[in-house]
């Protein structure tokens, strides 16, 4: 992962942070909690009550806090009790958490639980990715997702669950793409066809309404739009950049934001290792907020909008020309 | 708890500097007691047949502390139940030596009531030694192993060696007096081959973890004790002042765990009030 990924991702979490998007909950922290206290437990009720004690008060810590960030209670632990001891209370944590892992849905198969290099981060990754993907296939109609990645096997994950066979059977499916996919969707529309499609002649003020209706209409069987769920993607809207569409871009993510139907789902999906800091500081804040949700992957970690600060509000219903 | 705390990170470190200036201190005092009370060599054993036991009872009197407020759950409950157990046992063996020795007339017996409780004693002591090293221990190195493994070997087959030279074997009394002799010898290395492995153990020390006190204690009584069947009379002083240092080390390693390894939940609460007034 390159430094200026990474430099990227910090700038789009400032940019949640300064919009007052915060972290979804997950059970990942609940997990590893529980995980934790019952591993302590095992070695001795006081024993435990008191290493807890000692570990927060020598470093200052509350209990919730060390026990949440798994690298920080290791480091603790390390510091507190030596790695001897520290190795012992790991391996029953780890034991404790394969356990919780598996029974909330961990894709960990049998070799990877006997596989001695299997670690607790590792672990910890793999039930918040499943959590995640669980998420995006389970997400109601009428939302506005963000995904902002790097890594491009973390996007095809999503878009694999987004499109989840069990949940879009006889749904309409449409992505936008630069390679065709079609065994993943429906209808699937590379991004040089609507480009062509639609700038040749066309005034670019209007190309966004255009664009949103022509989709609609694309993806959704006639005269079913409203009895069906439709799930609509977008592989990576930096191409539109490239093109120099970003106004464009920018216009059509705040129509869908405000005139999303109510049967509609639609994830946006954003390569950042392609964004510049100019391209970050114009037009990420725009972005961001026209979505009620914002995935970041490495790892996978879901944000939401607080409710009053969402920019543009949502109008189910007919779509409203200008 | 979910509230924050403020660190104590220094705590630790005082505390470790004066539970040694007090154990040095201790031990000083204690040699300097049986040193300087009599001009007789047999006053000074009686004196050290006096602070032996007295140090012995100080010990089990904090290891019965912990057990009470520990209680007896998990790993560590058991550990130092076994450990407040074989004190006590080691306790009842150094009166029973100090009534023989002093309180009657006639030479120390050859088999005495307090053989069977040492003997009895390093089982519960052996017993915690694992399972404290099992859980601070790291794998030793094969390095650390033969370090430690080979001067052992050497000493015990010396020890045998020495033995043999020394029993005639003509009576039932002179076997079993070799066998006991031998028994102490092996359940010694077996302590100070626990104690050494921790202490050498690589990794990290903990801050908590530093320094453990309870297996030097061990090293500490189980060279006094190997030394004792090779020492003449007038070097036996020497042996009393290493058992009174290793039960004041273990003393200075059970107030430590009581201190910071047992949850005291009355002051920790008083603590949070007087901070948050």
């Amino acid at each position: 992962m390159s430094n200026n990924s990474l430099k990227q991702t910090f700038r789009c979490l400032s940019i949640l942070d300064k919009l007052g998007y915060f972290s979804v909950a997950s059970n990942v922290d609940k997990i590893l909690y529980k995980s934790i206290s019952d591993s302590l437990e095992q070695i001795g009720k006081s024993f435990s009550k008191a290493l807890i004690h000692n570990m927060c008060s020598l470093h200052g810590l509350s209990e919730y806090e060390l026990f949440t960030n798994y690298d920080l209670f290791e480091k603790t632990l390390n510091n507190t009790v030596g790695e001897g001891a520290a190795t012992r209370i790991l391996n029953k944590i780890k034991k404790e958490l394969l356990s919780h892992a598996i029974l909330n849905g961990s894709s960990l198969t049998t070799r990877d639980i006997i596989n001695p290099e299997l670690t607790i981060s590792d672990i910890l990754k793999n039930t918040s990715d499943k959590e995640v993907l669980r998420f995006v296939t389970d997400i109601p109609t009428h939302e506005h997702i963000l995904f902002l990645y790097r890594n491009e096997s973390s996007k095809d994950e999503l878009l694999s669950a987004f499109f989840d066979q069990a949940k879009t059977a006889n749904a309409p499916t449409c992505l936008l793409s630069a390679k065709p996919r079609d065994g993943l969707v429906s209808n699937n529309i590379l991004y040089d066809e609507l480009f062509e499609e639609f700038s040749s002649g066309a005034d670019r003020a209007e190309l966004s309404i255009k664009l949103y209706d022509w989709l609609s209409k694309s993806c959704l069987p006639n005269g079913s739009r409203k009895k069906t769920t439709t799930r609509i993607a977008e592989e990576d809207a930096t191409c539109w950049l490239k093109k120099g569409l970003s106004n464009e871009l920018i216009m059509l993510e705040q129509k869908t934001s405000k005139y999303i139907d109510g049967n509609l789902t639609i994830l946006c999906g954003f390569n950042i290792s392609k964004l510049t800091d100019e391209e970050i500081n114009t037009m990420m804040d725009t972005i961001i907020s026209s979505h009620g949700y914002v995935i970041i992957d490495e790892p996978l970690r879901i944000y939401a909008a607080e409710p009053d600060k969402i920019e543009v509000q949502k109008i189910k219903g007919k779509i409203q020309e200008e | 708890m979910a509230t924050k705390v403020q660190p104590l990170s220094t705590k630790p470190t005082i505390l470790n500097r004066n539970l040694i200036l007090l154990s040095i201190a201790s031990t000083i005092v204690a040699s300097c007691t049986i040193f300087f009370s009599s001009t007789e060599e047999e006053g000074r054993i009686y004196i050290g047949d006096i602070i032996e036991p007295l140090s012995a009872a100080s010990a089990l009197c904090i290891s019965l502390i912990v057990v009470y407020r520990q209680k007896l759950d998990g790993l560590f409950g058991r550990a130092y139940i076994s450990l407040a157990v074989g004190l006590g046992l080691w306790l009842i063996a150094e009166v029973l030596w100090s009534f023989f020795e002093f309180g009657s007339d006639h030479e120390t017996p050859s088999l005495l009531l307090a053989d069977s409780f040492w003997l009895a004693g390093y089982s519960a002591f052996i017993y915690f030694g694992f399972s404290m090293y099992t859980f601070f221990g790291k794998r030793p190195s094969k390095r650390n192993i033969i370090i430690i493994s080979i001067p052992c070997a050497l000493f015990l087959a010396y020890t045998i060696q020495l033995n043999m030279s020394e029993f005639e074997f003509s009576t039932q009394e002179d076997i079993l007096l070799f066998s006991l002799s031998n028994v102490y010898t092996v359940l010694d290395l077996i302590l100070i081959i626990l104690a050494a492995l921790l202490i050498i153990s690589p990794g990290k020390k903990g801050q908590l973890t530093s320094i453990p006190w309870i297996f030097i204690a061990f090293l500490i009584i189980a060279i006094g004790d190997s030394g004792l069947g090779y020492t003449q009379s007038t070097e036996i002083l020497y042996t009393h002042i290493l058992y009174i240092c290793g039960y004041i080390v273990m003393a200075a390693g059970l107030f430590w765990h009581n201190q910071f390894f047992v949850f005291d939940e009355k002051r920790v609460l008083k603590r949070w009030q007087g901070e948050n007034r």
